[in-house]
């Protein structure tokens, strides 16, 4: 920091001071304030999910999808889910590029959909993103689809929750037309809570929670789905 | 931010009598005013709202503290912060990183404080597009006007009107479907946002606890602005910030809820710092601005701190009787509703905006929709008498003194009882040439007529309640 903006700072954190009814020239420091950021977890806890709850879990998540326009399919294994994607593809809006792409996140359980082979008689480039890969930005501009696995999903809001990695860019979630979220049944958590529980727990500091495809009410409150992100969403959630 | 020449008394006077607005604004007071309303009922959820409002209180306590931790959890993941003690300070900082960056186009997120702080003007001298992307504030900046409302910004047109400003701006046939007019904002914008340097958004809350800054959108122009510019700015009230992640996800969804009766907005976004990763998108450089601008002053004052509580939701907005009939824009100041008449004097000074508060109604509707009950009437009333005695403190001087000479006159009359009992008689005769057949009095003369200029004057009782009280037979009573 500059000697200048240093004193701007000072400044500033004296005038707050003053209005606080403090000595303007002491430091407070968080050490003093034991309770003001405990360090234990202070996110509420909620019951441990067994069998019977995760049919309850799956419920909630029907109810909470619909609310948000997100459309949930749940289905049995990979190779469903892999069949399903595939049908998604074909059909796909050809929206800001006039052929067919398909984008990936660079993930263990995408990988192992096999989407290449899957589509190997159809006219479709797909793409996994790679870190360092000079085009990543380029091609999603033209992705018509874009498919990621989340951390977690949130059953009380119909939420997915994406954190930034290495070969997970943000814009996969955001440019494509469609957007097709994958995750597995044990990542549903029941709510919010735990979503940001699961956020601490991972590295980065980049996350985002998405409840259904991009919308807008600002004309005459008129519900329209694709303001500027996805005009579709999908969540496809795997039994095994 | 001022936008006309005129007094809010003018404008109100005019915007009272375009139906057109306040059938706009009946629509979204109905649908999303009530819902929040009915939020309310539940005890569980008022709880919900006790909890936060003693949080944001906690929060401004020990404000210095939080802003210090926040600050450098940033600084140590790599981003920048920057403490604005004016707006000036953070339109300079704002203008002094666009220059490092030679930025051609800049597209925002919907930031209130970025109006506040009178940035647009600034970048535009420099040769700089500044492009608001929401839609409902691009709808506003292409009209050449100012947001109406907190989170619905064109709420004051409805899509005829919208519908002749597309087809005479972007050239696009004439359609009044809501689904072909987001259509074209959506091509237009998109291609804006894909070439844009820099991102500009606001913050809707910051945690200290994680060190990061929230933002949520349901349009996902946020995420376009934060994802696609190589630099991304954001611009934050000094206030914004809360101590755990606890009470980011408790404030957070009481936010949603208040503003549009939503659970969840579609995207919420929490940041921290540059992208780290090699992935070809999140903005390589990361700037928070924290705006001071006279917040500071307001926590000095135990009269008004209340008001930093408030989360922007805009919900007073949805409750407002006042706001209903006379819109956004007749406030003629950056916050519009019964929260701009609190803050925007506070903010921009209470002589300026002398009229904002006598203009509510102090019908407490404010009170009883917000999210953190913040107490507006009572801070409404505390600016009338800021205006009435003045304030060294607030740099007010008094703004009426035949009014502070007649409200010492009405103290001591009222003081006395014998002396109140015979102007009361006389009060009765002297109105009588005045009144009307139906007994009202439409017109006084002098200083009184004012009063009588835009209400009527009810005629004054045969006899008053203490007269007949005492009438009446001792058993009775």
């Amino acid at each position: 920091m500059h000697g200048n903006s240093m004193k701007t700072e000072q400044d500033f954190f004296s005038t707050m001071r003053r209005s606080l009814g403090l000595p303007v020239d002491v430091d407070r420091t968080v050490q003093d304030f034991p309770d003001l950021l405990p360090a234990a977890d202070t996110v509420s806890q909620s019951s441990k999910t067994d069998g019977e709850a995760a049919a309850d879990l799956l419920d909630l998540l029907q109810t909470s999808c619909a609310k948000h326009h997100l459309t949930l399919h749940i289905v049995d294994d990979r190779e469903q889910a892999a069949a399903l994607i595939a049908e998604m593809v074909k059909v796909a809006e050809l929206e800001f590029h006039d052929s067919r792409h398909v984008i990936l996140h660079d993930h263990p359980l995408l990988a192992g959909l096999r989407l290449w082979k899957r589509l190997e008689d159809e006219i479709v480039t797909i793409h996994t993103c790679a870190p360092g890969d000079p085009d990543t930005r380029e091609k999603h501009e033209i992705c018509c689809v874009g498919i990621t696995a989340p951390e977690c999903v949130v059953a009380t809001h119909g939420t997915i929750v994406q954190q930034t990695g290495d070969g997970q860019p943000r814009a996969t979630s955001l440019l494509p037309s469609h957007h097709i979220a994958v995750a597995t049944m044990n990542s549903v958590v029941r709510g919010l809570e735990e979503g940001f529980r699961k956020m601490r727990e991972m590295p980065g500091s980049s996350f985002v929670f998405i409840s259904g495809p991009s919308k807008t009410a600002d004309i005459e409150a008129q519900l329209v789905l694709g303001a500027h992100g996805p005009r579709h969403m999908d969540l496809i959630l795997i039994r095994t | 931010m001022i936008a006309s020449d005129k007094s809010y008394r003018e404008l109100a006077a005019a915007a009272i009598q375009d139906e057109q607005l306040r059938d706009n604004i009946n629509f979204i007071q109905q649908r999303i005013g009530k819902g929040t309303f009915a939020f309310w009922e539940d005890e569980g959820n008022r709880q919900w709202r006790t909890r936060v409002k003693e949080q944001r209180e906690r929060s401004l306590e020990h404000l210095d503290i939080l802003l210090a931790t926040l600050a450098e959890k940033i600084r140590n993941r790599g981003g920048n912060v920057y403490f604005a003690k004016t707006a000036d300070d953070a339109v300079a900082y704002i203008g002094k990183v666009a220059r490092e960056h030679d930025v051609k186009r800049v597209v925002k997120g919907k930031s209130m404080t970025s109006h506040e702080i009178g940035m647009h003007p600034v970048l535009e001298d420099m040769d700089t597009e500044v492009l608001e992307t929401d839609l409902g504030e691009y709808i506003v900046q292409l009209a050449g006007s100012a947001p109406s409302h907190i989170i619905a910004p064109c709420t004051h047109m409805n899509k005829e009107q919208i519908a002749d400003l597309f087809h005479e701006k972007l050239g696009m046939e004439k359609s009044v479907e809501p689904e072909v007019l987001v259509r074209e904002a959506r091509n237009v914008l998109r291609k804006k946002l894909l070439s844009a340097d820099m991102g500009i958004t606001g913050c809707n809350l910051a945690c200290a606890e994680t060190g990061q800054i929230c933002l949520v959108s349901n349009e996902g122009n946020i995420r376009m602005a934060t994802t696609l510019p190589k630099v991304h700015v954001a611009v934050m009230g000094m206030e914004r910030v809360v101590p755990t992640l606890q009470d980011f996800s408790d404030t957070l969804q009481l936010l949603t809820m208040a503003a549009a009766v939503q659970d969840i907005s579609t995207y919420v976004s929490f940041m921290g710092g540059p992208e780290k990763t090699d992935n070809g998108d999140g903005p390589e450089e990361f700037h928070l601005v924290v705006v001071d601008n006279g917040r500071s002053k307001i926590l000095g004052d135990g009269e008004f701190r209340e008001i930093l509580s408030c989360i922007r939701c805009g919900a007073c907005l949805n409750a407002c009787p006042v706001y209903g009939r006379i819109g956004g824009h007749a406030y003629n100041a950056n916050y519009p509703g019964p929260i701009g008449a609190v803050i925007s004097p506070l903010l921009e000074g209470i002589n300026r905006h002398a009229d904002l508060c006598t203009g509510e109604t102090l019908c407490g509707a404010c009170k009883d929709i917000c999210p953190v009950s913040n107490d507006i009437p009572r801070m409404l009333l505390a600016l009338r008498r800021t205006l009435a005695q003045g304030s060294e403190y607030w740099n007010t001087s008094r703004h009426s003194r035949t009014e502070g000479y007649g409200w010492g006159v009405f103290g001591y009359v009222t003081a006395h009882p014998g002396l109140y009992r015979t102007l009361l008689k006389i009060g009765r005769l002297a109105m009588k040439p005045f009144a009307g057949t139906d007994g009202w009095t439409k017109k006084l003369f002098g200083p009184a007529a004012g009063w009588t200029k835009h209400r009527d004057l009810r005629p004054m009782a045969r006899r008053s309640f203490s007269e007949r009280w005492k009438q009446r037979p001792e058993r009775d009573r």
